[in-house]
């Protein structure tokens, strides 16, 4: 019984060194210095430029442009975010108020369609840029990650078919 | 004591009886037997690891086992879990309307 016992500890140990001493490959290592591995911490803005040079294999020149790209959208999509956000406030204040049925209401609702569909079209716009400052395959393959993220009833046809 | 005694031919002559037999001796014995039944699975495993290559086998496969899931969980579900999380992030960034709504719980 003590050498069942011995060998079954033996076998354990073996199993966890030869877990431990397995090396990481030079990408999980590149991953985990940009990634952050739990979710309690948000990746910042630079990180996630980091992870795309990574991913997308981006060109220094291509890094440029997409940073450019990147940086020039944030301000319109908080833009668009704040602006979506006040006519959201807008339509609870009015259904709280009990005035669902009236034309104030509904010019609330046609205001939030409105500003969502611009915000899509830009999402989508700016989508399309950085897709098309890369090389053509992994433009193609950052669509495709992309589409079924951000796509929603504003497009019928998947990113990467545009 | 002489030999010629009569006390002494007597024990010698004497023998002990033999005692009765229990009652159902030879039922008692088979049930004891059956009882004990077949060989269990730790009896398996104590013949099998008297076998000092069996044993060294096992020690073996299970540091393979450790390497493999090491190379699956460091080299694919790690960078595939950190991805996920990193294009949620990205994504959320450029989307207003996923920017306002709260990333799910971790």
């Amino acid at each position: 019984m003590k050498r069942v016992a011995l060998i079954l500890l033996l076998a354990l140990t073996a199993g966890f060194a030869g877990y431990h001493f397995t090396p990481a490959t030079r990408t999980t290592r590149a991953l985990k210095l940009i990634i952050p591995l739990t979710k309690l911490v948000p990746a910042t803005p630079v990180q996630q430029l980091d992870w795309l040079r990574m991913e997308f294999r981006l060109t220094d020149a291509q890094f440029a442009q997409v940073r450019a790209l990147h940086a020039a959208y944030l301000p319109v999509c908080a833009e668009h975010c704040r602006r979506i956000m006040i006519a959201q406030d807008r339509l609870a204040e009015l259904a709280h108020a009990g005035q669902k049925d009236t034309p104030a209401y509904a010019a609330a609702a046609k205001e939030w369609r409105d500003l969502t569909a611009q915000c899509d079209e830009a999402t989508l716009a700016h989508v399309q840029a950085v897709a098309a400052a890369m090389d053509p395959a992994e433009g193609k393959r950052y669509l495709e990650m992309m589409d079924p993220r951000i796509a929603r009833q504003s497009h019928l046809r998947p990113l990467s078919d545009l | 004591m002489q030999p010629d005694d009569p006390l002494s031919r007597l024990l010698q002559a004497w023998r002990q009886p033999a005692p009765p037999p229990a009652p159902r001796f030879n039922a008692g014995v088979w049930a004891r037997i059956e009882a004990r039944g077949a060989p269990g699975p730790l009896d398996a495993l104590l013949r099998l690891f008297s076998h000092p290559a069996i044993a060294a086998a096992l020690i073996a496969l299970c540091a393979l086992g450790g390497f493999g899931w090491g190379v699956y969980q460091k080299d694919y579900l790690q960078p595939r879990l950190a991805r996920e999380q990193m294009v949620e992030a990205y994504v959320r960034s450029i989307d207003p309307i996923q920017m306002m709504t709260p990333p799910p719980g971790p």
